[in-house]
């Protein structure tokens, strides 16, 4: 199986590192610093306190690499459509593509019983130019947890605890589901198949919601607002938002919230993926995460006032300081 | 006349430097490199198109400096509580006190109508400190109009229009109309600033507070500047939903506010790189005052009983922004 992951940022390094270590045939698309640091001297892996340097296929020309029989994608989701031109040469027909972002994908309402009034949000894919672009068909859904970051170019820190859930849009259980949980199980991640995608895709943004703009509005660590209560009360009440849009959309959450905040505040220094890219510079993923659960909520009459407050004070924090890149 | 302006910012420099060059008598109360450059060579104001320097008393001595007639305190508001054992050899028994302060005062409730259970807010004066010490009795209320920044110790910077200085509209907190708030009022038009006599001086400083709650935090959130912030729609509603908070706060203290929050925030929809006072403070690593501005407001709110969850979250905010930035100083 041939494997493309797209994007090195963090999440993508360790993905095609931890690949690549397993045997398996895969290749990064990096661009600037990483590519050069990564061609030059591999890709250094620091776990705990394990350091592995794994010699890596890396390249930013994709139409030099063709079709794949597997795309991860491990952009941010605000980065995928500028890098729209560069990620088709890697899919055909027969490619499987997996999404790996944060937030709400932008596939979200395909092959989704219901009637909606809009399938391309605003926040996500405005006109729908991913959705036709890649096609929704070609993907499996994915969340990732695990906490990862670059020290520096060439060089990926991720922590002990590494899920991909992963899932057809539909629920089915697929050849090719059971064949890219294979890959990422041979790579050493935990890789549960996933029958409710969509679940996790909304649990994965109840860890995020709270945190990842807040941290960038208060500079803070996961600490310093897991343990802040006013924070919390806060993050408590932009859950609720969360839960009662979910709702709508027929997911039911587990509606353990303080468990989020002990873990928050387990996590200490560690400083948000929002923030991490917002220290660098880089656009932030503001709204898949965030906006996106607006729109949703306005789309099914369930007002999300806390979550409007945040969403406008990192925008413009994001906005001010030249790291908002709008969808 | 003897005046003290009691802290020598932005706000504290100007009014001096404008007093002074009106031929009042004024001790500026000062610190540090201000004190040694006001000493050296003056206080330098600096105007549009003009430079002047002035010659105020300028001290940091209290008890040399004795009693005034008027004392200013221009302070940021988690100041003041550290500075009453230098401001008291200032007061005798006719000397009156003019706190020109953002926010609420501490003075709030000083023999208001009604029944409240407190009359020392935790967010602004814990345990009364300030009100036992300056005394609400000799206070006037006053609500400060007026954008300047201090470039480097001694100089103030006054962009404003020469014919509109800036405005401090003063009253007693019973509203009566006595001597010596007319005398506090004549000081300041003296000195070129509108000042009128207010017999609802809470109305005032309410009409000041909703200019500052959205703004002034959401400036240090966002570090935006008064032209970014009411540019963007999510910010503004956010505005409006802080203000319709305080309007329901408002409504319960008996004041009524003219113009609706809307109104209030489209009047603000202007090109400005302003930075608010909050933001500058911010910026200089000083401590800023949000719980004043902000946590005082939320705490009237939890006393009369109205919820205010936009106010209580920009709070949380601002005070854990302020806090990583080592900004945050406890009343």
């Amino acid at each position: 199986m041939k494997i493309t992951v797209f994007g090195a940022g963090a999440i993508g390094c360790v993905v095609a590192g931890r690949m690549a270590s397993a045997g398996l045939d895969v290749k990064l698309i990096a661009r600037g610093k990483t590519l050069g640091a990564i061609k030059k001297q591999g890709l250094t892996l620091l776990t705990g306190e394990n350091h592995e340097v794994v010699k890596l296929q890396v390249t930013d020309d994709t139409s030099e690499v063709g079709p794949q029989d597997l795309v991860i994608i491990s952009l941010m989701a605000n980065t995928i459509r500028p890098a729209l031109p560069a990620i088709l040469p890697l899919i055909d027909s027969n490619t499987t593509v997996v999404a790996a972002q944060n937030g709400i994908p932008w596939w979200y309402f395909h092959a989704l019983r219901g009637i909606w009034p809009k399938i391309h949000l605003d926040s996500l894919d405005p006109d729908g130019h991913i959705w036709k672009a890649i096609g929704p068909e070609k993907v499996l859904g994915c969340t990732v947890r695990m906490s990862a970051s670059l020290p520096e170019p060439g060089v990926a820190r991720y922590s002990e605890y590494q899920t991909y859930n992963l899932g057809e849009p539909d629920g089915s259980e697929s050849g090719r589901l059971v064949a890219t949980a294979d890959a990422f199980a041979t790579a050493g991640f935990n890789a549960p198949i996933d029958m409710d995608i969509r679940k996790s895709v909304w649990a994965k943004i109840c860890s995020n919601i709270g945190v990842n703009p807040i941290s960038v509005i208060c500079n803070a660590t996961m600490e310093q607002m897991c343990n802040e209560p006013r924070v919390c009360d806060v993050m408590r009440a932009i859950l609720r938002e969360v839960l009662a849009v979910a709702q709508k959309l027929g997911v039911e959450l587990p509606a353990d919230i303080e468990e989020n905040f002990a873990r928050g505040a387990r996590l200490g220094a560690f400083r948000t993926s929002t923030l991490q890219s917002f220290d660098r510079g880089k656009p932030i993923e503001i709204d898949s995460i965030v906006g996106a659960i607006s729109e949703i909520g306005r789309m099914v009459g369930v007002p999300t006032p806390q979550i409007d407050c945040v969403y406008a004070l990192t925008r413009l924090r994001a906005d001010v300081a030249g790291c908002y890149l709008a969808p | 006349m003897k005046i003290c302006i009691f802290g020598a910012g932005a706000i504290g420099g100007a009014v001096a430097a404008y007093m002074v060059r009106a031929g009042l008598d004024v001790t500026l109360f000062a610190r540090g490199a201000t004190l040694d450059a006001v000493r050296d060579r003056g206080l330098i104001l600096r105007t549009a198109d003009d430079e002047i320097t002035t010659h105020p008393n300028v001290t940091n001595d209290a008890e040399e400096a004795g009693v005034h007639d008027v004392i200013i305190t221009t302070l940021k508001v988690p100041a003041v509580r550290g500075a009453l054992s230098s401001i008291k050899p200032l007061i005798g028994p006719e000397t009156v006190v003019v706190p020109a302060h953002n926010g609420v005062p501490w003075w709030y409730f000083y023999r208001l109508p009604g029944e409240w259970p407190k009359q020392n807010l935790d967010s602004v004066d814990p345990g009364g400190k300030v009100w036992d010490g300056l005394g609400p009795e000799r206070t006037l209320g006053c609500v400060v109009y007026m954008g300047a920044s201090v470039p480097e110790p001694g100089v103030i910077s006054h962009l404003g229009r020469p014919d509109r200085l800036g405005r401090f509209p003063v009253g007693e907190l019973d509203g009566s109309e006595s001597q010596r708030v007319l005398r506090v009022s004549k000081a300041f038009k003296t000195a070129g600033f509108e000042s009128p006599v207010s017999t609802d001086i809470r109305t005032e400083v309410w009409y000041k507070i909703l200019g500052n709650i959205g703004a002034n935090p959401i400036s240090v959130l966002t570090m935006g500047t008064m032209g970014e912030m009411y540019a963007d729609d999510g910010v503004s509603e956010l505005v409006v939903g802080m203000m319709y908070e305080c309007y329901a706060i408002t409504e319960k203290l008996g004041i009524t506010l003219p113009s609706t929050p809307e109104e209030r925030v489209e009047g603000y929809k202007r090109p400005s790189d302003f930075r608010t006072s909050m933001l500058q403070d911010f910026d200089k690593g000083r401590p800023i005052e949000i719980d004043a501005i902000v946590g005082a407001v939320a705490e009237i709110g939890k006393m009369v009983n109205v919820e205010t969850p936009f106010i209580d979250a920009v709070y949380a905010l601002t005070r854990l922004r302020a806090e990583t930035a080592s900004s945050y100083q406890a009343p």
